[in-house]
């Protein structure tokens, strides 16, 4: 009776590992939940942060900050696909400007938008030693998560200061946020714009620490034509800040690019 | 003179009184000379991220003739590169400066030792504006422009810390000072 019992209890401790497969902790870390039994762990991670400079009477302001970071997964089920993720943040700060007469005033920094971007057919890379690498013939699917498949309908995530919740299907509310996509498998772009303009309600969160995210499939049957191993991506993430003061009037707009680099 | 006229001159005398006072007020508040004063260009919360690095009792270490983290915080001043130092707290941070890096060493195997013996971040500065030929193991093809990286030995430590690094140049060493203080703080915040 009792080997029957210890049987049964590691019976149900294996039944419970089995169906608690995580994502690595790359992804939960970007608050995105990849199932490691289909993708594994990543194949590769970049991330690069950067200031946005404010540049006045030859001195420079820092007036935001923002980061990006990607990771691709092998599809272990089907090796025609592989998965990218994207995380961004962006930060406006705050700073103490040179106004009239020298006099100081606060520049309430905001970030305007943030522009998420993969052209896989449009990657480069420079190597230690000067040499180009390009690649090209890669088709994407349409983002993940979708309504539907093959729809023209997508679930973005859009995740507004605090912590980057773990959900990747979180919908934001239209009158909050505006938001432009475009995605084509044609020209293999993935372009995603995050708009912190608000129609009606609270702007609060265009002064906040704020986390944008996209997640989307790799068509590897396409072809690869690169010389860096069998998977090449560079994506950008271009945001924007400016003067809190200026957005009703004529806003003095910084837009600061940062590209990482996926590669396996 | 009668009273009327003797207020009235009164009242003219005091106009350029509260002038001035006005003035005296509007410069007070705008140069408030009681509040720390931040270094020119940096942002308004540079005294808060310093704070945070008070509050976890964070220990730096620098290898370096020109970071000096703007003489805000306290550091101790690396005069080598020693793998058997033993630095092993989550909250150490030693920073090696490729600039003065290339100018004493050979090769790069003290970098590469210190970081297969430590948990402490290892923070390669001014890696791009060194122009060094130096390949360092752990170091990314993606970082070679950059100025400013965090790394950490996840396999020694068992830990989950992705890699921060800066795309690009700081316009002086003022900029990188407080970028390591601001990249410490939000390190803290993820581990939290």
């Amino acid at each position: 009776m009792k080997k029957l019992l210890l049987f049964a209890l590691f019976f149900a401790a294996a039944f419970v590992n089995i169906n608690n497969v995580s994502a690595d902790s790359t992804s939960t870390g970007m608050g995105f939940d990849v199932d490691s039994t289909m993708y594994g762990v990543k194949d590769d991670y970049d991330t690069h942060s950067s200031y946005s400079y404010y540049v006045k009477s030859g001195t420079s302001y820092i007036i935001g900050w923002s980061r990006l970071e990607t990771a691709v997964y092998k599809d272990l089920t089907d090796s025609d696909w592989a998965l990218v993720i994207a995380k961004a943040q962006a930060e406006p700060m705050n700073i103490k400007i040179p106004g009239l007469f020298g006099i100081k005033y606060t520049y309430d920094s905001i970030t305007y938008e943030a522009n998420l971007r993969s052209d896989i057919d449009g990657s480069y890379m420079y190597t230690y030693y000067g040499d180009l690498y390009t690649n090209s013939g890669f088709v994407m699917a349409e983002p993940e998560p979708m309504i539907e498949p093959q729809s023209n309908e997508y679930t973005v995530s859009v995740e507004v200061s605090g912590t980057p919740k773990v959900s990747a299907t979180t919908s934001f509310t239209v009158d909050e946020l505006e938001f432009d996509f475009d995605h084509s498998g044609a020209n293999q772009i993935y372009d995603v714009t995050f708009e912190y303009i608000c129609v009606t309600g609270s702007c609060d969160y265009a002064n906040e620490l704020t986390y944008n995210r996209g997640l989307f499939l790799v068509d590897m049957t396409a072809g690869y034509n690169g010389n860096v191993g069998d998977f090449f991506n560079t994506m950008t993430l271009e945001t924007s800040f400016g003067d809190k003061i200026g957005r009703f009037s004529t806003p003095i707009v910084v837009y600061k690019t940062i590209l990482n680099t996926l590669y396996y | 003179m009668n009273s009327k006229q003797e207020r009235q001159t009164s009242d003219k005398n005091q106009i350029p009184t509260a002038v001035f006072l006005t003035i005296a007020f509007v410069l007070l508040l705008s140069l408030n000379p009681f509040s720390k004063k931040i270094p020119e260009g940096l942002p308004l919360n540079y005294y808060d991220r310093i704070e945070i690095l008070e509050d976890y009792d964070t220990n730096i270490y620098i290898y370096s003739d020109v970071i000096d983290l703007n003489e805000h915080y306290g550091f101790f001043e690396l005069n080598s590169i020693n793998p058997t130092s033993g630095y092993q707290s989550d909250t150490t941070f030693i920073i090696i400066d490729m600039n003065k890096f290339i100018e004493n060493y050979d090769d790069a195997s003290n970098i590469e030792a210190l970081f297969n013996s430590t948990c402490s971040y290892i923070v390669i500065a001014n890696y791009h504006s060194s122009n060094t030929n130096y390949v360092i193991d752990f170091y990314e093809l993606t970082d070679k422009d950059s100025d400013l990286v965090f790394y950490k030995n996840n396999e020694l430590c068992e830990s989950d810390f992705n890699k921060h690094s800066f795309s690009d140049s700081f316009p002086s060493i003022v900029y990188l000072n407080y970028a390591i203080f601001d990249t410490i703080s939000r390190i803290y915040g993820e581990q939290e």
